[in-house]
């Protein structure tokens, strides 16, 4: 378990800092997603966090 | 999430309102429910099921008849008939009464209409003492214990064998990664692959004609490579139904008198065939693991001898003598004096006599590598010769395995010949199609295959066009930007499967050890079992030092698919308290649940039934078996006995005149079992009997 911790830290910290947030964002929002059982326009939203953290 | 009790009204063979309650206390964790077959207890699964799901369990025939009829046939027309389950249990200091409600209003001609389908309803009370009606209801549920991991926990235990089948590796694949919580994990793959074409067309619009032409190509790929997902799909579901009906007609053949022994030769053969398939396919897989990590050595025979003897030749030459010292030499020419006393002057014979010395002494370094390097050089030659072995024996094994397949193939195409043959009209036909059936497969089997090659193949020119979309010159900002767009999404996802994929293999190897220590408790063979990097569980025993995988009788099949369940049951509570659950873990977050399993004995003989009773109560803290009176007394009883908390016997009355009445008895007592219901109806009853003790 803990050697998976580290290897997931290793894969966040070898990722760019563009790929890191966009991770962080879509992360966030698939599990606010979930907590409110909704997948419609989430692919837009995704896009929409996406062209936020890449302006 | 502790049940507590169950209430049926209306619902299907239960006419009036019937409420069990189950065993809670920590000794004491089994409730076990006796019916006869067709009395209730599939039934009782599908309430749980249906009222916390909305779903059935494969058994459960017309699921949209949930009325009961003698209800039904008795309301008068026009008037509203409501069957009812509900649900009470306790999760994390709050009880919930879980309540789900069908209602149809009966015309005139005796038709149903809707009134109100499949309701959910859930009251929660707080510790307070508080009780409020949640809004969103299938959340709720689903936060508790989601419908993905339900089937591990409510199931039908004659079915529960099915794990081990092909068709159910992606159900295991599926509940690893709810029980870790990764759905939204792999919500956001799948959206970023989305949300990425989206992007990549919004670059296509602003890009310069050749990356246009790249993504317009990959675009394409795309489209391809989906269609034949689609179609793998498909020709898998298509397999599947083959599958079944395959398992149907033999069933039916071993119900004819005329085809029953011809069957159950097939079915030993048949047997035979998949024990010795596992067999060669442990076997490859062997050679393939040998050949992955020693096969080099297979290709290197004239190098280690030539080694050898390069080395011993320069030895010979004296080029490498190991006594000479490069910095011995270079001492001696720098004192301008050689050990014996001449003086060494530049440009005289002795200095240069002395200096080629220099020249033909090796570095330590080197000469030590090349040592080492001779040693080690007859190391792998004997390892050469060690794999040779290893491949000659396992040929003649993989050989030996082939010839019986090739018998096994024609005694069981003689089998089929023989039951095409026989005089009944009805086994022919059975024959015949099955025949057909099985052909069926094959040609799907092929088709897959090819599939599976083509994506590939798709899945390389689309990585191709990818680097060449990303190497392709760009023309300005707008699509400079659209491009970091395309790539973020990219590397994203990558990122997200990366750590899918090493969360699953961790939680994977996790279940592994706990089956394994599960099923050592409960089987008495030597088996080993595991949950593979496919996600297929398995038996294996020992042959020597490795292991080969064995065909799993039903009972083998039923105890490994056991073992899942409970450890799986014990990796949801692990899960409870490792860390995960903060604030921010949306989603199922681990707890402590009940087994609830109808007919767990159904297909086993009795050494089986013994230690399966005895390893049920260790499954789960809670453990609800729904069973047969056959099934369940004698030595399950026995076996139970002391952990039991409440009995329940469910009492069927049936129209059939004829049949003899039964009791069961229980703790010294009896009570009704199957009784004549005096009319046309049919209908059940529960009673709660006791509290097991004797």
């Amino acid at each position: 378990m803990e050697n998976t911790k580290t290897q997931i830290e290793k894969i966040l910290s070898d990722a760019d800092e563009t790929t890191r947030k966009v991770v962080a964002e879509v992360f966030k929002l698939e599990q606010e997603a979930l907590h409110t059982s909704t997948s419609y326009g989430i692919v837009e939203e995704v896009v929409g966090r996406i062209k936020d953290v890449v302006k | 999430m502790r049940l507590l009790s169950l209430s049926v009204e209306n619902f299907r063979q239960f006419c009036g309102p019937y409420r069990i309650r189950f065993a809670t206390s920590e000794d004491r964790n089994v409730t076990v429910v006796y019916g006869a077959n067709g009395a209730g207890k599939t039934t009782f699964l599908n309430a749980f099921t249906w009222c916390l799901y909305d779903k059935f369990t494969p058994a459960f025939e017309k699921p949209d008849h949930l009325i009961n009829e003698k209800t039904w046939s008795e309301a008068s027309a026009g008037s509203d008939v409501s069957c009812k389950v509900v649900v009470e249990f306790d999760h994390e200091d709050r009880r919930y009464v879980v309540q789900r409600v069908t209602t149809r209003r009966k015309q005139e001609s005796g038709e149903s209409q809707v009134v109100r389908d499949s309701e959910l309803s859930i009251d929660v009370t707080e510790e307070s003492g508080s009780t409020t009606r949640v809004k969103i209801p299938d959340q709720i549920i689903g936060q508790i214990l989601p419908s993905r991991l339900s089937s591990f926990f409510f199931f039908d235990g004659e079915r529960i064998e099915n794990l081990v089948k092909p068709e159910a590796y992606q159900e295991i694949q599926d509940a690893i990664k709810t029980v870790l919580g990764l759905e939204a994990v792999e919500r956001a793959i799948k959206h970023l692959a989305t949300a990425g074409k989206k992007l990549e067309s919004e670059l296509k619009e602003v890009a310069t004609p050749e990356t246009q032409k790249h993504i317009a190509e990959k675009q394409s790929y795309e489209k391809d490579a989906e269609t034949k997902r689609e179609d793998k799909i498909k020709a898998v579901s298509n397999i599947e139904s083959l599958k079944k009906e395959q398992g149907a007609i033999e069933e039916k053949l071993r119900g004819l008198e005329e085809a029953k022994r011809l069957q159950e030769k097939r079915d030993g053969l048949q047997k035979e065939y998949d024990e010795n398939e596992a067999s060669i396919v442990a076997a490859r897989k062997e050679v393939a693991r040998k050949c992955s990590r020693h096969g080099y050595l297979a290709f290197s025979k004239n190098l280690f001898e030539s080694v050898v003897v390069a080395l011993n030749s320069h030895r010979d030459k004296g080029e490498i003598p190991s006594p000479m010292k490069r910095q011995f030499v270079e001492d001696l020419l720098e004192r301008a004096e050689c050990i014996c006393g001449t003086p060494l002057t530049p440009g005289t014979g002795p200095y240069d006599k002395v200096k080629s010395w220099k020249d033909r002494s090796g570095l330590a370094d080197v000469e030590e590598a090349w040592t080492r390097l001779c040693a080690h050089a007859e190391d792998l030659q004997s390892a050469r010769e060690e794999l040779f072995q290893f491949l000659s024996e396992k040929n003649s094994f993989l050989a030996a395995r082939a010839a019986t397949r090739t018998l096994l193939r024609q005694r069981l195409t003689a089998v089929g010949d023989a039951l095409g043959a026989t005089e009944s009209e009805e086994v022919r036909q059975l024959e015949e199609r099955r025949h057909k059936v099985v052909e069926q497969e094959e040609q799907y089997k092929k088709t897959i295959w090819n599939l599976d090659r083509e994506l590939e193949e798709l899945e390389k020119h689309i990585k191709d066009k990818e680097r060449q979309i990303q190497a392709s010159q760009v023309q300005e900002t707008k699509e400079k930007k659209a491009r970091l767009r395309v790539q973020a999404a990219r590397r994203a996802r990558e990122v997200f499967e990366k750590i899918l994929q090493l969360r699953t293999d961790d939680v994977r190897c996790q279940l592994d050890e706990r089956i394994k220590s599960t099923y050592s408790k409960i089987s008495y063979k030597a088996y080993t079992p595991g949950l593979n990097d496919q996600f297929h569980l398995e038996l294996t025993k020992a042959i020597g030092s490795s292991g080969e995988a064995v065909a799993k009788g039903t009972g083998e099949n039923q105890i490994l698919s056991l073992s899942f369940v409970g450890a799986l049951a014990d990796l949801a509570r692990s899960r409870l308290g490792d860390g995960s659950r903060t604030s921010h873990a949306i989603g199922f977050q681990g707890g402590i649940y009940p087994i609830v399993m109808d007919s767990p004995f159904g297909s086993l003989d009795e050494n089986y039934r013994e230690q399966v009773a005895g390893a049920i109560p260790l499954l789960a803290p809670q453990v609800i078996v729904f069973v047969t009176k056959s099934q369940g007394l004698g030595e399950v009883r026995e076996k139970f006995l002391p952990r039991i908390g409440i009995e329940a016997v469910i009492t069927y009355f049936t129209p059939k005149p004829e049949v003899d009445e039964e009791e069961i008895a229980l703790g010294g007592k009896k009570y009704p079992y199957i009784q004549k219901s005096g009319n046309a109806n049919e209908w059940a009853i529960v009673t709660e009997v006791g509290s097991g003790k004797k």
